[in-house]
């Protein structure tokens, strides 16, 4: 132990949010914008190997002046410190210290951080602190009394005494031993490189004298070796934690065993959030993360529900579940979590997403020109990662929450090489609604509404560059309502009951092989089943879908200029079930009532479909600044029997540090949706519908924190699945076609984001698209608005951390309303005994302008062994009833404004171990 | 697949309709509440009658005026016949019954209280039609042809402040021997216990008190019936039966009520329950006009109507 401390040093690696560690980009090693990403996407993190001592100021020093200067330092593949920045500056400008910390960052050295057992260049927060010295003297006895400097800030230690006997003091070595351990309060999560000072407070004012210095090891464990009897403060100061400040009382032939709990100054029990580099390819995307998805207001901390805050993403309707991109249709869009794609990601058309937030990862939001990797989808894609956690201990939670409560279980095994995750959720909506209708209500419960929802996540390393993962999810809602009297529901339904059921799973292995960072294969092979069963007296249908896939994705890394990855991606449905229906309302036709005398009926079992793609694309960077991404897929639908080719570009132009260029065109194809194909039910002989994506745009770092990405858009859709009036003679009979791919569309607009980094107090982004999507159906001459077409889009939020892990956010949005096609009249259909609407042009009218300001409000108390996390989320603060469309009188000729919700409080509790 | 409008479609009937519009059941402007033919099912070359039950504020009788299609007519295009007479005969001449006329019958049918309808299709021509639909040059279309072959009636009603029109499917047999299908006829309707007839009842009601309203349907209104090929299995069920209720005044509680054999009786759809208007709304002489109308789901159609005069207990 180096007893002489001119001054202390304090080299403290962050594993906090403020951490920051950033993967330099695979082709080029620059660096380019920042993207939050779970910490344990690292397999290790850099751990310092060498420590560097900074010349104290002088001027500094000869006023006793102390002080701390945080640094962003670059660490190399090799565990060098490439670059050294400023990034919080010391407290009294001016004397020198930032120039003392770095030029003593260059002398740090690390081992370096891995992904996957591959070492990664990182960036790391790491701080200097500067305190005046104290002169060495020969340790004496403590004085009874006097030498206590006061009550420490916290004192959350747990003190044992014992024999010395087994201690090893080291030779030489007369004082006492005292063995202390540093956890997170809360978590109990070990804080390794952690630096403890032990000292003795000497006189009034409670000078340090006899300071020793130790540092915490992997597991969060120090020892402090010759402590002369007495009282000794010891001090632990972390950044990103509260400090931490006690005292202990040594006593002759005694050994001191302790345990002390630092409090994080913004706890988030599970992960550590740092921000980091995927070496951004894309025109577009936007990459959400577990802090940020928790802390936006309104959303009530449903990770999917998030994505509606982005540019380009419409408002749609509670109850819609939907997820409109740049002003393509619901189901241009698709949505997968974990790499297979899921039938709906609400509970119930939107009450709650079907993953809780605890399991994600991330979410992937691409607006368009996304990469060949996707497919199958002209929209956009959402690309929901799980956890890859890596917990040393055992860790979970308990939630409570007004729609449903659930648990979520993380243990690490095989000596921290696997882990398990357990997760589920159950609604009490059922309970709720029993409430709201006695049992003398016309409406009867025969399966009270409720949903449920799991989650298991497995993971091994089998050895460095050897990952396997397991992921099994699913989810299942159920209702079944009983109207005493048909009628009261509808007379011309047939049926008194209302039946509803959504069930899905999806099994997933994974296996990543990362022999080198020049090579890299992932073999995801998943396998699941969708089952759809929804009925209203003689309407109803039952579909039950098993779902495989197996997808390979390889990656060569060709020196920094050039990298190549190709992949299959084979999918496989098999399909059973039955359908009595009329046919569909497609988008742009007004919603007309149910033509019961319409019904079509089908029943199939053993359907196939597969569809079986190849995939590549180069990362091309002919020059420094330039990155090109061409990129092909083909693929193959049986259900058309068709071929496409999809050619893709991206290109990203960098001028400067802080300015990007980018820009994007592709060709994109996706099947008709399900049963507009279907005999009886649609046109067989449909083709694909088909959209070229152009983008352009820029993005700039501004600095502190604050990004800003513009992009203007547009889309060229053709070949589009659209009603038709049509009729074809197949062996002589008279065949309605239903449907043909006569449809256009197009779409072109602008969309900013500016956004505050989530790692800072204030956080928070501003989004706003400015477009226009409009179609031309079947047959016709004119074009008319998309039935989802918003002019505006603009969502604010933000939220700050304030002391004690309280945070206030806000979201406010105006969105334009939806186009809405005007009722001109109405006739009696005197067999349906009912009015029939007469529209006017579709989507000539337009409802009013959307506006709603949501609040929420998190407080976390952190205890030594768990942590109390509440929230409270308002919506609607100012109780604004939009109308989302227009209420009828019985024959049309009255209407006023469909009220939506009023204001809505949701409070949230959970416990955390 | 991935999404369905369920709560969209779930929640009106949840919350019901709104109260700040005049009820379905309320007769307080032009309406046309029921169309019927009589037979319902009209053989080859046999004539129908057509009639309609409407009302009119203010005992105003509405002028009418029948109409018919060939082919089915859309609601949304407010019954318009998307063919004229001359493509139409044209198109049908080699469907037409021989016995009936050379020509189909002319598309107006009048502008009498009723107007008769002579089905002029062969029921094995029809049949043809069904199965493989029109393929003219002039026209092309399939058919919905359960419960026989559908044709188009249309009624237009005005007063001398509002025009109203109703489209109403008539169903032609396809088959020489169809199934017997008669329109039910409720026998009668009583308020508080007491019938209804053309001449007015009196019944002692309080302003706002509730009293019961039922019509007298009897069991074999609703027919035994082929199970259509949209529900399923062949075999037989019975028709499901409708009544849909209707007031001049106060507030009748259902607008409608079923029947449908297994979940809800006989009894159900017959009872219903009436409020009487407020003292401040009593109508003049206390006069209220009721309708009950009864539909099968095979186009069978019969209503019944009965007058009443409240008297304002204490």
């Amino acid at each position: 132990m180096n007893r002489r401390v001119p001054f202390l040093v304090l080299p403290l690696l962050l594993a906090t949010p403020a951490f920051a560690v950033e993967e330099t980009e695979t082709i080029s090693g620059k660096r380019t914008s920042r993207e939050t990403l779970d910490i344990f996407h690292l397999s290790k993190q850099p751990k310092l190997k060498q420590a560097a001592t900074p010349v104290y100021p002088p001027a500094a020093l000869a006023r006793g002046i102390s002080s701390e200067v945080t640094l962003l330092i670059d660490i190399d593949e090799r565990g060098e410190v490439g670059a050294a920045v400023l990034a919080e500056p010391a407290s009294e400008p001016g004397l020198g210290f930032e120039e003392a910390a770095l030029e003593a960052a260059y002398g740090l050295a690390f081992e370096p951080a891995e992904i996957d057992g591959k070492p990664v260049a990182v960036q790391v927060s790491y701080q200097f602190k500067f305190r005046p010295p104290v002169k060495p003297e020969a340790p004496s006895p403590a004085p009874d009394g006097g030498a206590d400097g006061g009550a420490p800030p916290y004192d959350g230690g747990s003190t044992e005494t014992g024999p010395e006997a087994g201690f090893d003091q080291g030779g030489g070595v007369t004082g006492m031993p005292l063995r202390g351990r540093l956890l997170e309060r809360g978590t109990r999560a070990p804080l390794q490189l952690v630096t403890v000072f032990a000292y003795r407070e000497v006189g009034d004012a409670g000078l340090p004298e006899d300071a020793q210095e130790v540092s915490s090891d992997d597991d969060g464990r120090f020892v402090v070796t010759d402590l002369a009897p007495g009282r000794w403060t010891l001090l632990a100061e972390n950044p990103g934690y509260l400090p931490f400040k006690t005292t202990e009382e040594i006593r002759p032939g005694e050994q001191l065993d302790v345990t002390y709990y630092l409090e994080r100054q913004s706890a988030n029990p599970f992960d550590v959030v740092v921000t980091s580099v995927r070496g951004r390819k894309e025109v577009s995307r936007t990459v959400l993360d577990y802090t940020v998805i928790e802390k936006v207001p309104g959303a009530a901390g449903d990770p999917l529900t998030v994505v509606q805050n982005l540019a380009g993403v419409a408002r749609v309707p509670l109850g819609s579940g939907e997820i409109i991109v740049r002003g393509s249709a619901p189901r241009d869009t698709r949505v997968y979590v974990a790499g297979a794609e899921v039938p709906t990601v609400y509970h119930f058309s939107g009450l709650r997403s079907v993953l809780p937030l605890a399991v994600v990862d991330a979410i992937d939001f691409y607006p368009s020109n996304f990469s060949s990797y996707y497919g199958r989808a002209t929209g956009g894609i959402v690309d929901v990662s799980l956890k890859r956690l890596r917990p040393r201990r055992a860790s979970g939670y308990v939630d409570l929450n007004l729609l449903d409560s659930g648990f979520y279980l993380a243990v690490p095994l095989l000596r921290d090489r696997a882990t398990i995750v357990l997760a589920a959720r159950r609604s009490y909506v059922d309970a709720l609604l029993a409430a709201f209708f006695p049992g003398d209500s016309a409406i009867g419960f025969a399966t009270a509404p409720r949903y449920y929802d799991y989650q298991a996540i497995a993971q091994y390393r089998l050895r460095p560059g050897h990952d396997f993962r397991f992921m099994l999810f699913g989810s299942d809602d159920r209702l079944t309502l009983l109207f005493k009297q048909p009628a009261d529901f509808d007379a011309q339904a047939g049926g008194n009951q209302f039946g509803l059921s959504t069930t899905f799973y999806r099994s997933l292995f994974c296996y990543a092989y990362v022999p080198s960072e020049d090579f890299s294969n992932t073999l995801r092979i998943s396998q699941g089943r969708n089952w759809l069963a929804f009925g209203i007296g003689v309407l109803s249908f039952d579909i039950n879908v098993y779902t495989s896939q197996i997808r390979d994705t390889a990656r060569f890394r060709f020196g920094d200029r050039l990298a190549w990855s190709l992949g299959a991606d084979v999918l496989f449905l098999r399909g059973s079930g039955t359908i009595a229906l009329p046919p569909r309302t497609k988008e742009g036709q007004p919603p007309a009532n149910t033509d019961y005398s319409a019904i079509r009926r089908a029943a199939f079992s053993g359907l196939t479909w597969w569809s079986p793609a190849l995939f590549s694309e180069i990362e091309l960077r002919p020059w420094q600044s330039l990155l090109l991404v061409p990129g092909a897929r083909v693929d193959y639908y049986s259900r058309t029997d068709e071929w496409t080719i999809e050619p893709r570009l991206s290109a990203r132009k960098d001028l400067g540090k802080a300015v990007t260029l980018k820009g994007g065109v592709g060709l994109f194809h996706q099947e008709p949706d399900f049963g507009e194909d279907y005999p009886g039910f649609g046109n067989p002989e449909l083709r694909t519908e088909k959209a070229w994506h152009y983008a352009a745009g820029a993005e700039w770092q501004v600095g502190h924190g604050l990004s800003l990405d513009a992009t203007l858009f547009h889309k060229s859709l053709f070949d589009l699945v659209s009603p038709t009036t049509e009729t074809t003679l197949k062996d002589g009979v008279v065949t309605p076609l239903i449907y043909d791919n006569g449809g256009r569309g197009r779409v072109a607009g602008f969309e900013m984001l500016l956004r505050r980094d989530f790692s800072d107090k204030l956080t928070g982004w501003i989004a706003y698209t400015l477009s226009r999507s409009e179609r031309r159906d079947s047959g016709a001459d004119d074009w008319r608005l998309f039935d989802y077409d918003q002019t505006h889009i603009l969502t604010a939020l933000g939220s700050y951390k304030f002391a004690r892990h309280f945070t206030l956010g806000a979201r406010f949005r105006y969105v334009s309303g939806n186009p809405r096609t005007p009722v001109v009249g109405s006739v009696v259909n005197a067999s349906a005994d009912r009015y029939e609407p007469l529209f006017g042009a579709v989507n000539s009218a337009r409802n009013p302008a959307f506006h709603q300001l949501d609040i929420r409000i998190d407080k976390r108390w952190v205890f030594d062994r768990w942590i109390l996390d509440t929230y409270l989320d308002v919506q609607n603060v100012y109780n604004y009833r939009y109308a989302e469309g227009l209420q009828y009188s019985y024959d049309y000729a009255q209407s006023q404004p469909q009220a939506g919700l009023p204001i809505l409080t949701i409070f949230g509790v959970r416990g955390e171990i | 697949m991935r999404s369905i409008h369920w709560l969209l479609a779930v929640l009106p009937a949840l919350a019901g309709c709104s109260d700040d519009f005049a009820p379905y059941s309320l007769l307080d402007r032009l309406r046309i509440l029921a169309v019927s033919a009589e037979p319902a099912t009209p053989m080859p070359g046999e004539a129908t009658t057509l009639s309609a039950l409407t009302f009119a504020p203010g005992g105003e009788t509405p002028l009418l005026r029948w109409s018919w299609c060939p082919v089915p007519a859309t609601a949304g295009d407010a019954y318009a016949c998307p063919l004229d007479e001359s493509a139409a005969n044209q198109i049908f001449a080699a469907y037409l019954e021989p016995s009936a006329a050379p020509a189909l019958p002319s598309f107006d049918l009048g502008a009498a209280a009723t107007a008769a309808f002579v089905n002029p299709f062969s029921a094995g021509a029809l049949a043809t039609l069904c199965a493989a639909g029109v393929a003219s040059p002039l026209w092309a279309q399939s058919f919905d042809c359960d419960d026989g072959y559908p044709v188009t009636v249309v009624l237009d009603a005005a007063t001398t402040s509002a025009s109203l029109r109703a489209g109403f499917v008539l169903r032609l047999p396809t088959s020489a021997t169809p199934e017997s299908n008669n329109n039910p006829a409720p026998a009668g309707l009583t308020l508080g216990g007491i019938p209804l007839g053309a001449a007015p009842a009196t019944v002692q009601v309080a302003p706002g008190a509730t009293i019961e309203l039922r019509a007298d349907v009897p069991p074999d209104a609703a027919e035994l019936r082929s199970i259509p090929p949209t529900e399923g299995a062949p075999g037989q069920r019975l028709e499901r039966l409708t009544v849909s209720w209707f007031a001049t005044s106060g507030k009748i509680d259902k607008a409608r009520t079923s029947f449908i054999d297994g979940v809800a009786s006989l009894g159900d759809m017959a009872s219903n329950r009436f409020t009487a208007p407020a003292a401040e709304a009593w109508p003049a002489g206390g006069l209220v006009e009721f309708a009950a109308v009864v539909r099968d789901d095979r186009g069978g159609v019969g209503w019944i109507e009965g007058n009443v005069v409240l008297g304002q207990a204490p």
